[in-house]
């Protein structure tokens, strides 16, 4: 039996929740938090009577992995992937939703070889089962396997407005160059979920973040404050939102609420991100004490990475000469299993800014190669070019990030347009 | 069943997790004294506790925290931290604490040091609120008393 995809969102999410409204008041955020919670009581109860529960231990795995994205706990997740595992041990045939909470697991734990193998066998499980298959494009895409990505989401294309689809299918819009008909696509599921019965803050407020960075990447700060802000009416505290939301007022300048909003987001939930804003935004404020301070911090805190690497660590650690030859060496090991645009573009910029110019110029190309609008992107591989004295190269690329995002970044794009100013023939 | 929309949880979650060793502390001052709280995931401060003193009842958790986290006036005087109470909030666990501060936080003395015998990569965030204004300190491995603005 197909049950509706709206509702098995709502079921996944444990909420009973029954706003209709946008704009719900924060005590559903509570509530669904709350009610999650005597959920998984619940199923702990359950399971701890049944030794062969399995099914149990899969609802109970997925909401372990939810509470693990409000709290950034990584015992949630590896609770979660142990059950998973235990409800396949005790029924590996027909148990594909022990295998969709072993897989998500996984790619928490950036584990993503082994989740594109699972991902494989639960699309192969049941063919007409879409939302598998879009779980598989989904992992194809962090490993850069951008043919079999395409493969996969041009076979679900007929159904990609649906909830368990659409996220997916704009994330590889997005990522080839069709950012504008990937908000499109998330706006309009919004819309519908927004209209939709008993469908949880969490998910609204999610696809707001998505739309809003989307907004924020291509050069429009006021549909991403929109989006953002729309996504704080429905969960006022949350810090993906508020960081999201300093980071768009410190590409603007606005560095003393970029400091505020990402205070409150720490206050929430503990981010290296989010530390290593403050730290720029400090420096800039001249609080040279402080922005040291959460540099410092943010340095410690990613030091050891057994299960994960962090692309936006790293690329602050590199931005500030911190740990480049580790940095380097991440940025290596991760490109030898994940060699999507944002791994090729990491690695290249390593490269740079180990001094290896000649080495890093593959890897900015490499990165450009799904035509992915990301001001960042262009502004690396400009900047390599720019090293390599190829400056028509870097002229274009470097206006390339630019026209996409004036503002693409707080202190890039100023060194972008800098670069552009010195090349030769240009305006003076 | 369908594979239940678990699929949903990898859209919301997927490229953010890591391992991370960290607690919060708020500090707010009321009137003459000061309210703790203190945000740690519950499987850390178990461990932490069960390894300090072995046992974790509320006596070997309240010399544990007491250990590890110091205050002392502006004076320089340590002042002596009481439980209130402890609360679980999902795989987080809160604890309520209560210090008679009646010079307030300003000038006080203080350092965040939980969890950092069992973690170098452990970073301590820590607000304090009075006299209308906010301040953070983070603590990291190795890091002293550091006093309040």
């Amino acid at each position: 039996m197909r049950i509706s995809l709206l509702f098995l969102i709502t079921l996944a999410s444990g909420t009973a929740g029954c706003q209709r409204n946008v704009e719900p008041p924060p005590q559903h955020t509570a509530d669904s938090h709350r009610i999650r919670d005597l959920d998984i009581s619940f199923y702990e109860a359950r399971v701890a009577r049944d030794p062969y529960g399995a099914r149990d231990r899969a609802t109970l795995g997925a909401l372990y992995l939810q509470r693990a994205r409000s709290s950034g706990s990584e015992g949630d997740i590896f609770r979660a992937e142990a059950l998973a595992r235990t409800s396949l041990h005790t029924r590996h045939k027909r148990n594909g939703s022990a295998i969709s909470v072993l897989i998500s697991s996984l790619m928490a734990q950036h584990r993503f070889v082994e989740a594109h193998t699972l991902a494989g066998e639960l699309a192969a499980l049941d063919s007409t089962d879409l939302g598998a298959r879009a779980m598989l494009g989904e992992v194809a895409l962090e490993l850069g396997r951008y043919d079999e990505a395409a493969h996969v989401f041009s076979n679900v294309a007929l159904s990609r407005t649906s909830p368990a689809i659409a996220p997916r299918y704009a994330r590889w819009l997005e990522l080839t160059g069709r950012s504008g008909e990937a908000r499109l696509m998330l706006e309009s599921l919004r819309d519908t979920l927004a209209s939709g019965f008993r469908v949880p803050p969490e998910q609204l407020a999610w696809l707001e973040l998505r739309i809003g960075e989307m907004a924020a990447k291509n050069g429009r700060p006021g549909l991403a404050r929109k989006s953002y802000s729309r996504g704080l009416a429905l969960l006022p505290d949350d810090p993906q939102l508020l960081a999201a939301s300093a980071r768009l007022s410190a590409t603007a300048g606005a560095w003393r609420p970029a400091v505020a909003l990402a205070e409150r987001s720490l206050a929430e939930r503990f981010d290296p991100m989010t530390l290593a804003l403050l730290a720029d935004g400090y420096a800039v404020l001249g609080d040279t004490a402080q922005a040291a301070q959460y540099a410092h911090a943010m340095e410690v805190a990613v030091s050891r990475l057994p299960s994960g690497f962090h692309r936006g660590w790293a690329l602050f650690l590199l931005d500030h000469g911190r740990r480049v030859n580790d940095m380097l060496a991440r940025a290596t090991a991760d490109y030898a299993t994940r060699t999507d645009v944002y791994g090729a573009d990491l690695l290249g910029w390593a490269l740079h800014r180990a001094g290896r110019d000649r080495a890093a110029a593959p890897y900015a190309i490499s990165a450009l190669a799904q035509h992915t609008r990301d001001g960042l992107l262009y502004y690396h591989a400009g900047m390599i070019a720019l090293a390599l004295g190829d400056t028509t190269l870097a002229g274009a690329r470097l206006r390339e990030a630019l026209d996409i995002n004036p503002r693409f970044d707080p202190f890039a794009a100023d060194t972008a347009r800098a670069a552009l100013a010195g090349l030769p023939g240009a305006p003076r | 069943m369908t594979p239940l929309l678990l699929a949903t949880a990898s859209l919301l979650l997927a490229p953010q997790r890591h391992p991370l060793h960290t607690t919060h502390t708020d500090l707010r001052q009321r009137s003459g004294e000061v309210e703790i709280v203190i945000r740690a995931f519950t499987d850390d401060l178990h461990r932490a506790v069960a390894a300090h003193e072995r046992s974790t009842d509320d006596s070997a958790l309240v010399r544990y925290v007491r250990a590890t986290l110091t205050l002392a006036d502006a004076a320089g005087r340590p002042v002596l931290l009481t439980l209130v109470g402890t609360r679980i909030d999902g795989d987080i666990t809160l604890v309520t604490l209560r210090a008679p501060l009646p010079g307030g936080l300003a000038g006080a003395r203080i350092r965040q040091a939980m969890h950092m015998e069992l973690f170098d990569d452990q970073v301590n965030v820590l607000r304090a609120e009075y006299g209308g204004r906010q301040t953070s300190l983070l603590f990291t491995p190795g890091d002293a008393a550091r006093s309040l603005p």
